[in-house]
Parts: C-alpha cells; structure tokens; sequence
C-alpha cells in the first residue's frame, strides 16, 4: 500500500479513483502514567509514555484505513490528512483519512 | 433492613443507560445504512480538484455536522477504562457513528443542488464539554468539501 | 480514469465486542485492584505503627494539647482515681517503658471511653458514673489501654492516610460517581472490619490484665452488659459489618466463655466502683 499526503503518488499513474477511506480509534491513557507524567510535568520535557501511546493508536487508525482501502481492492491512498483529537479529558481520538485509489507504473 | 439506595439508584440509571444507548445506537446505524444506500450515487474524495477534462457547471462548499453523545453505561464504562488505559470501545462506535452521520448530512447537502461528487473532504472532531473539563459532554464531528456538478456529456 | 466509491465494509472502525464483556472485566480488574492497594496498605500501616516509637506519637500529640485545651484541665479526684488505675493496670500489661497513659476526664454525661494518639484515653462521666463495680470500670480502662499498647490509634491513622490518597489518585480521576462510591464503601467495609479486629484483640488483652491486676476476671462481663442493654433500641438494625465494634452481645459472650463460673457477686470477689452513682 502506497500513502502520500500530496495528490499524486508520484512516479505513478492514478487509474481510478475509489473514494474516502478512513481509519480511527479511541484510547484512553492509564492513571500510571497519568501519576509519572505528572511528576515529569514539573521538569519538563518529552513525555515518552504519551507519545508513545498517540504514536501506537496513530498506527492502529492508519491500519484500519489501510484495511479499507484494500477492501475495495485499492492499492494506493493519496492525500492523507491526520487530525488527533481529545474526546473527553484522559481520552484521544486518532483519526486519519485519504482517498483510495489504483495506480499502475508509468510507462517511460 | 440497611438499603443504600444510591448504589441502587446508579445501578438503575446503568441498566436504564445500556438499554436505551444500545437501543438508540441499533437504531442509528440501520437509518445510516440506509440513507448512505441512498445516497451512494454521490461520491466524496479528498483529492483536492477534480480532473481537469471534466465540464463543471457549478461549484460549492457543503457541509454536515452533527453532536452525539454517550449514554451513562458508555461514561461509566470509560472511567473504568481511564484507570487501565487501552482502546476504548465504547466511544469507537460513538465517533464512527458521528463521522458517517456527518458525511451524510453532507451528501444530503449536495444533492440540493444535484452535484454528483465532493471533492477535497476534510474532517473536524471536536468535544464540547460544558465547562466540566473532566465530564464527557458531547463530540461534534464536522465534515465539509467542495460539491461539483457536472454537465452530462 | 475512473471514479467511483465502492461499498466499504462496514465494522473495520469499531470494535465489536459485547460492551457487558468488557464491562464485566473492567469491574472485576477494578475490584482486585482496590483489594490490593487497601490490602497492601494496611500491612504497610501495620508495618509503620511498629516502626514509629511511642514518644513520637507524644510528641506529635504535645502539639495539639495547646489547640484542644487540655491543658486547662483541673486536676479531679475522678481523674486521680482513674489515673491510678491505669498505671497499675498499664504495669500488668507487656507495654514498651517508655509507655505513659494519661488519663483525662470529661464531666459530659456520654456514656463513652476513648483512646487516642500519644497514650491519651478520655473518660467521660456518662460511664464512670454507670458502672457498679471497680472490675467493669478497669475492663474499660485496660480495653482502652490495649489500644495504645496495640498502637491502634497510629495503625488506623497511617492506614487512613495512605489508603484515602491511594485510592484517589487511583480512582479520584474517574468523572464517574459509582466508581468512587464503590471504592468509597469498600474502603470503609474493610476500615470497620480491622476496627473491629482491633477491638476484639483490645477486649482479650484487656481482660488477660485484669486478670492478672485481680486475680480473677469477674466484674468485666457488667461493662458488655451495659452496652448490650443499650444497643438494643436505636442501631439494632444496622447489619455488624457495618459497625467499628462487634455486636455487644457478641462480646458479652467472649468474656463469660473466659470467666469461670465462681463469679458471683456474693463470691466477694467483686468490688465497688467509688464512683458509681446511682
């Protein structure tokens, strides 16, 4: 599966456009991490259990979206965009979207 | 005989929560998947224009949003969650049913003016919590695009 | 090229499972949890009670005599009476030497005896004046006595403390009301119950020292009997696993399995309480 955010996969050519794909999921982060993320809010700095958490969901929702994509038989998604939102305080939403399409290789 | 009533009284509003959400949410999805039959002759892209060989009557912005909510079984079943961490069912349902109720609202849009496709769709999810950081409130989800109608051939 | 939007499946961004399941699990996950912080704390108070010497516990109370007015008390023959009962009754017990009892006496008519942090036990007249014989009036100093000796009051303190800021930061998070309701009762069941632990320990200690302080344990049975005529009308119905002590009558019964069966009054045994007023 090919992903791009611009509208083209470069040095492809799109043969069919298939439409919106998406992929999301919901987590919520645990009071452990809530409780050692507090203490390292009084330094500073990158909260690595955080970012691993968004990062983790983040794959998840591209891998639905991917499975969309396939399940119409695409096998490239263009203009992928990312949004990440916080549904209720200790909850996110990772959402990510594009448009499925079918490639093939440009004859030189 | 010692009765905490409002132990009583919660687990009365969970059952009445998870009865009336299931219900409600049962009932949504069978409408969406009705109206998204309907409207399917409608397609929606995220490419940003529509190719260039195309003869365009006309053009629009089109717009769908729409703000669900959790019933109380659905909170009650976050803020256990919230203590482990993990995916959240719960709300998963909550924000697809939201995304292609927003969709729709935008496709019904289009068909107004008889547009055929949607192109450059992009998506806002937002939650309105009235003031209460740590209450749910509501998400509003919100869709939007540029509606073409083009001239037959 | 071609345009269109083919039929998406329709579950891919959801997850379908039985929301009872998950519930189900996530309550079962809640519950242990919980078990195991106020579980874990307790014997982490339990732990620290031992650890802390007595004269901090006198030190911390120091303070607070001040805010309290103690101080201000007047010394009275009830007092001095009582006092000397406690030291005798204190140099039966296997007590530590740096242990000290001061006894206070409050003239209120509450039919109550406590003991608190820093060897402090108040007497309130209400008891002292109901009580016929000397031995009932000891078992309640000696029960008393064996809470601090036992270094309940600091244990149950510790055990509060860090269980209720446990708890929150565990649960405190959750915007939702059962949860901490639930975990509120759970906490407060499992208090009551090394409440009641306590003063059951709290009862045996202190009859195996007037025992010793008599020769005999006759008399102590008046105290259980007092408190069984008067818990029967007003909180009878509250089930025992919600109460800090164990049903009186409960009591009673312990401490007549230990008496053997010469006490009688008329045994001679039994003497007055001095303070008794009719």
């Amino acid at each position: 599966m090919l992903i791009t955010n611009v509208e083209t996969v470069p040095g492809s050519k799109i043969i069919q456009h298939l439409g919106l794909v998406q992929g999301s999921t919901v987590r919520a982060k645990h009071v452990g991490k809530d409780i050692l993320s507090g203490l390292k809010n009084i330094v500073g700095g990158e909260l690595k259990a955080y970012t691993e958490l968004l990062q983790d969901a983040r794959e998840e929702a591209t891998s639905r979206m991917i499975e969309q994509a396939q399940s119409i038989g695409a096998n490239a998604i263009t203009n992928v965009r990312f949004a990440t939102s916080s549904i209720t305080a200790g909850a996110a939403e990772l959402f990510v979207y594009g448009t499925a399409v079918i490639v093939e290789e440009e004859q030189n | 005989m010692y009765i905490p009533y409002d132990i009583v009284a919660i687990i009365v509003f969970l059952m009445l929560g998870y009865g009336f959400g299931q219900l409600a949410e049962k009932k949504h999805y069978r409408s969406i998947k009705q109206r998204e039959n309907q409207h399917k002759e409608i397609l929606v892209f995220s490419a940003k224009t529509p190719p260039s060989d195309w003869q365009i009557e006309s053009a629009e912005l089109v717009q769908g949003s729409v703000v669900v909510s959790v019933d109380y079984f659905k909170r009650f079943l976050f803020s256990l969650r919230n203590i482990f961490g993990g995916r959240v069912e719960a709300y998963e349902s909550l924000i697809d049913r939201g995304r292609r109720e927003a969709v729709l609202r935008m496709k019904e849009q289009a068909a107004l003016s008889s547009s055929q496709s949607i192109f450059n769709v992009k998506f806002e999810t937002s939650s309105i919590s009235r003031g209460v950081s740590s209450a749910l409130g509501s998400v509003e989800v919100f869709a939007y695009g540029t509606a073409v109608k083009t001239t037959p051939k | 090229m071609q345009y269109q939007n083919p039929k998406l499946p329709d579950d891919i961004n959801v997850t379908r499972s039985h929301p009872l399941k998950t519930f189900v699990k996530l309550l079962t996950m809640a519950a242990v949890l919980a078990v195991i912080v106020i579980l874990s704390l307790n014997l982490f108070a339990q732990y620290m009670a031992k650890a802390i010497p007595f004269r901090f516990e006198s030190a911390i109370m120091e303070r607070f005599k001040a805010i309290d007015g103690i101080e201000k008390e007047k010394p009275s023959v009830p007092q001095f009476y009582l006092q000397d009962l406690a030291d005798r009754i204190l140099a039966q017990s296997d007590a530590p030497e740096d242990m000290k009892i001061t006894v206070h006496y409050s003239d209120e008519d509450v039919v109550n005896a406590f003991a608190t942090l820093g060897g402090n036990v108040f007497f309130y007249k209400g008891l002292v004046q109901k009580l016929k014989s000397e031995q009932a009036l000891a078992m309640v100093m000696a029960h008393e006595i064996a809470h601090i000796v036992n270094r309940d009051p600091i244990t149950a303190l510790g055990r509060g403390l860090s269980t209720a800021i446990a708890l929150s930061a565990i649960f405190g998070s959750s915007d939702n009301a059962l949860i901490r309701r639930f975990v509120g009762s759970g906490e407060t069941l499992t208090s009551l119950k090394y409440s009641r632990d306590h003063e059951r320990n709290a009862d045996d200690d202190g009859y195996d020292w007037i025992n010793k302080l008599y020769g005999h344990g006759c008399g102590a049975e008046e105290l259980f009997e007092l408190f069984e005529n008067m818990s029967t009308d007003d909180d009878s119905n509250l089930p025992e696993i919600l109460t800090t002590h164990p049903y009186a009558s409960k009591r009673l019964q312990r401490i007549r399995e230990k008496q053997d069966n010469t006490c009688t009054y008329s045994s001679g045994k039994i003497t007055p309480n001095p303070l008794y007023k009719d």
